[in-house]
């Protein structure tokens, strides 16, 4: 083995260790829901996007052909892109731009809905005692159901929580307060809304 | 180990993470945790919403030529196919319908006012 062979091929190593570990990791957590999707093909204001959906769409079928293509070929290689593929995913990024253009020049298509949680802040919490949180919606357009809530304590997670009826959580500090205080986060997470936080101390 | 054996994990890769990526964009919107909540329906300055049947025919063009490209790009062996003549007028039509209706309701509304 030549020292440029064995050069190429420890090359050819590390990127396929690295690329694959890293795509590893970001298909993990897309899974896991450390990175978040759930507004990939949303507007600003919280509704989905026709044209971001179109841009997806497109994007994952591009990226799937050219796959299959270079996989199909006894020796890897990328393929000449013909221009009518160009001018597709022209025409839909056009089309999301000139949405977006049209989109800010409408007041209403820009704001961001969110949720509220109260009571947001609540002090001098006692070992087992119990906390009511009632979530709402700020921002939201007339006639917005109320979403499915998603309620959870963020790391180090102190007590427990759990979530009632529609729109309510409630939530139970531990039965022996952290020598440093409680210090407990309550989250509120709903798609295409803004979370909410709720901070519990002792 | 021989370069054989490199593309070989590579090609591997890459089918597990855009198969993967796929996989979950396509669960997470048919399980909703990618908000897909008025999708069809576009939003009047006043903040009503109003169900836009531009916005179901730009769908259904979308996932047509999307749907047709990929079943001939399955079939396609040395570089990628081009597209059937009138696909990309039928597109640009679809989505300048799509546009032509989001700019008359929300500039009708406004020049209203």
């Amino acid at each position: 083995m030549t020292v440029l062979t064995f050069l190429t091929w420890a090359a050819g190593i590390v990127v396929v260790v690295f690329l694959g570990l890293l795509g590893l990791a970001i298909v993990v957590l897309i899974a896991k829901g450390k990175i978040s999707l759930n507004k990939l093909v949303s507007e600003s204001n919280g509704d989905a996007s026709m044209s971001r959906f179109q841009f997806l769409v497109f994007t994952f079928v591009i990226a799937l052909s050219l796959f299959l293509i270079i996989v199909s070929k006894p020796t890897p290689e990328f393929p000449a892109v013909p221009p009518d593929i160009l001018a597709l995913l022209g025409i839909s990024a056009g089309s999301y731009l000139v949405s977006k253009g049209i989109q800010f020049s409408n007041p209403a298509g820009l704001t961001r809905p969110a949720l509220v949680i109260t009571p947001s802040a609540t002090t001098g919490t006692a070992p087992n005692a119990v906390v009511n949180l009632t979530v709402s919606t700020a921002n939201a357009q007339p006639g917005t159901p109320m979403p499915p809530i998603t309620w959870s304590l963020e790391a180090p997670a102190e007590g427990t929580i759990a979530t009632g009826p529609t729109n309510t959580a409630t939530y139970t500090a531990p039965g022996v307060l952290p020598a440093g205080g409680l210090k407990a986060l309550v989250r509120a997470k709903a798609a295409g809304f803004d979370d909410a936080t709720a901070s519990i101390t002792s | 180990m021989s370069l054989s054996v490199l593309i070989w994990l590579a090609r591997w890769e890459v089918i597990l993470f855009v198969g993967g990526l796929a996989a979950i964009v396509g669960y997470k919107l048919m399980t909703g945790q990618i908000n897909t909540r008025y999708l069809l329906y576009g939003t009047r300055p006043d903040g009503t919403r109003y169900f836009s049947p531009e916005r179901v025919q730009l769908l259904v063009a979308t996932l047509a030529v999307a749907g047709q490209y990929l079943l001939t790009a399955s079939h396609a062996s040395g570089s990628l196919p081009k597209l059937p003549g009138g696909t990309l007028e039928l597109l640009g039509l679809s989505n300048s319908v799509y546009l032509s209706g989001k700019a008359w309701n929300t500039f009708k509304k406004s020049n209203d006012n």
